[in-house]
């Protein structure tokens, strides 16, 4: 166990150096003038990055539905997020329509085969959507970005899971066409 | 109960000898314009890796259609997640288990409580994609090298993930629903390539193992991506850069095949530490990887052939159709009623909608009902599916599943086959599910549904 571990965290390391200081194309330097008090803390730096608009602002209440005001079936917060996006509208239509899909799925009920399978329906059309609107690898990346939006709290979380849970050992079609719903 | 058996055999003889001449064949040889059907060609099958989502499994597939295009020589390529998750207990994941790692390193970082209920950094650790860990690394460098422990030690936990099902594998009752699907895609020819990624191969190996003794080698190909299992069944790419299943071999609880992709052809990237996810590694079209897999699927598509019809073990494509299979021998029957009241069952084939174009009486099944591609002749209303154990398979289990042309699975039941009850079961079988067919007024479009 700890011999893999090692290697593991020599891997990342190695990885990580290899390809220079380990962050992404940010800065790795925080946006704050020289008059801001220094962080000191994790928090603090959540907090930070929170003030800065570096992080969403998200919905975190105990519900797994959230607020959706407008009754899209879409999380306000996610909605807004989105439409601060630079990508185009159609890209943007996907991403709300990939945020559709998971928050169906965190609310399916898990006893009932036929909505877990309309779910998974819902979830493949916003996958062949996205990557009809945008290459291979960003389709991915803002797929799960829309994802890990969507299931932030640990309540969702635990939704997300148990839909997870009860589609295993099931099977779920691509469709014919792009998948869009708009 | 000989008499009867025998008299079902003359009658299975019968409808195979015209079937052989076409006469009972409604779907098979025929086109209309108004097809509710795709045709034959390929399925794409792709197991997806360990603790996918059902929303990442999704992308892989999308990703390797991109790669692989929606046809092939001319035929079409359906694409079909066959969903598989990590957990050993019915009802959960084993994500559970990496959550309660997230929370408590988390704490570690943070002790305010405050990174870990923000579950978007859950996520992150999980993929090694860090957009929003770098953004509070950026204001507080001295968290990173806690974030890279806890992505050290999440990696680790996938690692045992992979490790405990290699030697703990799902039961004959995991796979059941996914090998009744493989069943009705070979009984309608289509020719199947199965894709897998890291513990996904552990699924694949045994659906090939499940399907290749009814089609043969010829008409079902494994491609490995990641592979985490000890035995392939196919080609397979592995990188050196795959911290995870390379993981694997160092550990020592499972071997792995050796790798075959150098570091110069697939190189490490940022984009994903890890090295072993499909789509940030292995399909990632600025390395090498990408190149290697398409390499392996189009010599797996080259290779497949449609398989060999044989008498009573061909069935035809439907607007949907039903799927009864069982657990060993015996006889189990499949009867469907239509909403026009017809019953179409061994002693019966031909409905006024649909047929049972394969009957079973020895064991494990395959029966197979369509209804028909055309539109004229579907119709609306309630189609009610019962199962019979006609002789010899007390105890056992029937698994039936209803699926469409082009939307895949529909609904999938598991239940007891109940008491032997040779022809007086005819009338009155164990009902198992309905499938509501309705019509769209304005669009004509039919759907689906089971209950």
């Amino acid at each position: 166990m700890r011999i893999y571990q090692a290697f593991v965290g020599l891997c990342v390391t190695l990885s990580l150096n290899a390809c220079g200081s380990g962050s992404s194309s940010e800065s790795p330097l925080p946006p704050a003038g020289n008059n801001a008090p220094a962080i000191k803390s994790a928090v603090e730096a959540i907090r930070a990055a929170d003030s800065a608009g570096s992080l969403p602002k998200l919905n975190r209440d105990a519900t797994v539905a959230g607020v959706d005001a407008d009754k899209n079936g879409v999380r306000d917060d996610l909605d807004a997020y989105i439409a601060t996006l630079p990508d185009t509208p159609a890209q943007k239509a996907a991403l709300v329509q990939m945020a559709f899909a998971i928050n169906n799925a965190l609310t399916a009920d898990t006893a009932d085969q036929s909505a877990l399978l309309a779910a998974s329906k819902l979830i493949a059309n916003a996958a062949a959507c996205s990557h009809a609107r945008y290459d291979t690898v960003t389709a991915s990346k803002k797929g799960a970005e829309i994802e890990k939006l969507a299931v932030n709290t640990k309540t969702r979380f635990q939704a997300y899971n148990k839909f997870s849970a009860a589609l295993n050992g099931t099977t779920f079609v691509l469709p014919q066409g792009d998948g869009c719903a708009n | 109960m000989a008499v009867q058996t025998n008299m079902k055999v003359q009658i299975t003889r019968c409808i195979v000898g015209l079937l052989l001449i076409g006469l009972c064949n409604l779907g098979r040889s025929q086109s209309y314009s108004n097809s509710l059907c795709l045709p034959v060609g390929y399925t794409f099958g792709f197991f997806n890796g360990v603790w996918n989502t059902p929303r990442q499994a999704a992308d892989g597939l999308v990703a390797l259609r991109d790669l692989t295009g929606t046809s092939y020589k001319s035929e079409p390529i359906q694409y079909e997640t066959f969903y598989n998750t990590t957990g050993s207990v019915s009802g959960a994941t084993g994500l559970e288990d990496v959550a309660e790692v997230f929370k408590q390193r988390a704490h570690e970082i943070d002790s305010s409580g405050e990174l870990e209920s923000r579950f978007e950094f859950f996520w992150e650790s999980l993929s090694g994609e860090k957009t929003f860990s770098q953004r509070v690394i950026n204001f507080y460098p001295s968290a990173g090298l806690l974030f890279e422990q806890l992505y050290t030690q999440i990696t680790s936990k996938l690692m045992d993930a992979i490790a405990y099902l290699s030697s703990h594998p799902p039961t004959e009752a995991n796979y059941a629903s996914h090998n009744t699907r493989l069943s009705t895609l070979a009984l309608q020819r289509q020719k199947l390539i199965l894709v897998a990624h890291s513990q996904g191969n552990l699924f694949a190996n045994h659906a090939y193992d499940f399907i290749v003794a009814k089609i043969g080698a010829g008409s079902v190909k494994v491609v490995h991506v990641a592979p985490a299992s000890p035995t392939l069944r196919g080609d397979d790419a592995l990188a050196f850069i795959d911290l995870v299943i390379n993981g694997l071999r160092i550990q020592g609880a499972t071997s792995v095949p050796p790798t075959n992709i150098s570091v110069s052809e697939l190189p490490a990237s940022l984009s994903d530490a890890s090295g072993h996810t499909l789509v940030g590694t292995y399909l990632d079209p600025s390395r090498g990887g990408r190149t290697r897999v398409k390499s392996l699927i189009d010599v797996a598509l080259d290779a497949l052939k449609t398989p060999v019809p044989s008498a009573n073990s061909t069935g035809s494509v439907g607007s949907f159709t039903i799927t009864l299979t069982w657990d060993g021998t015996g006889d189990v029957d499949l009867h469907t009623v239509e909403p026009n009241g017809a019953h179409s069952f061994y002693g019966s084939r031909a409905g006024k909608v649909g047929y049972l174009d394969v009957d079973n009486i020895v064991g494990l099944g395959p029966e197979h009902y369509y209804a028909s591609c055309d539109a004229a002749v579907l119709q609306t209303g309630i189609y009610h599916v019962g199962i019979n154990n006609y002789a010899r398979a007390t105890g056992r289990k029937a698994t039936v599943q209803v699926s469409t042309s082009n939307g895949g699975t529909l609904g999938t039941r598991t239940l007891d086959v109940g008491p032997e009850r040779g022809s007086s079961g005819d009338a009155t079988p164990v009902q198992v599910m309905n499938i509501a067919v309705s019509k769209d007024p304005m669009t004509a479009k039919f759907s689906f549904s089971v209950h």
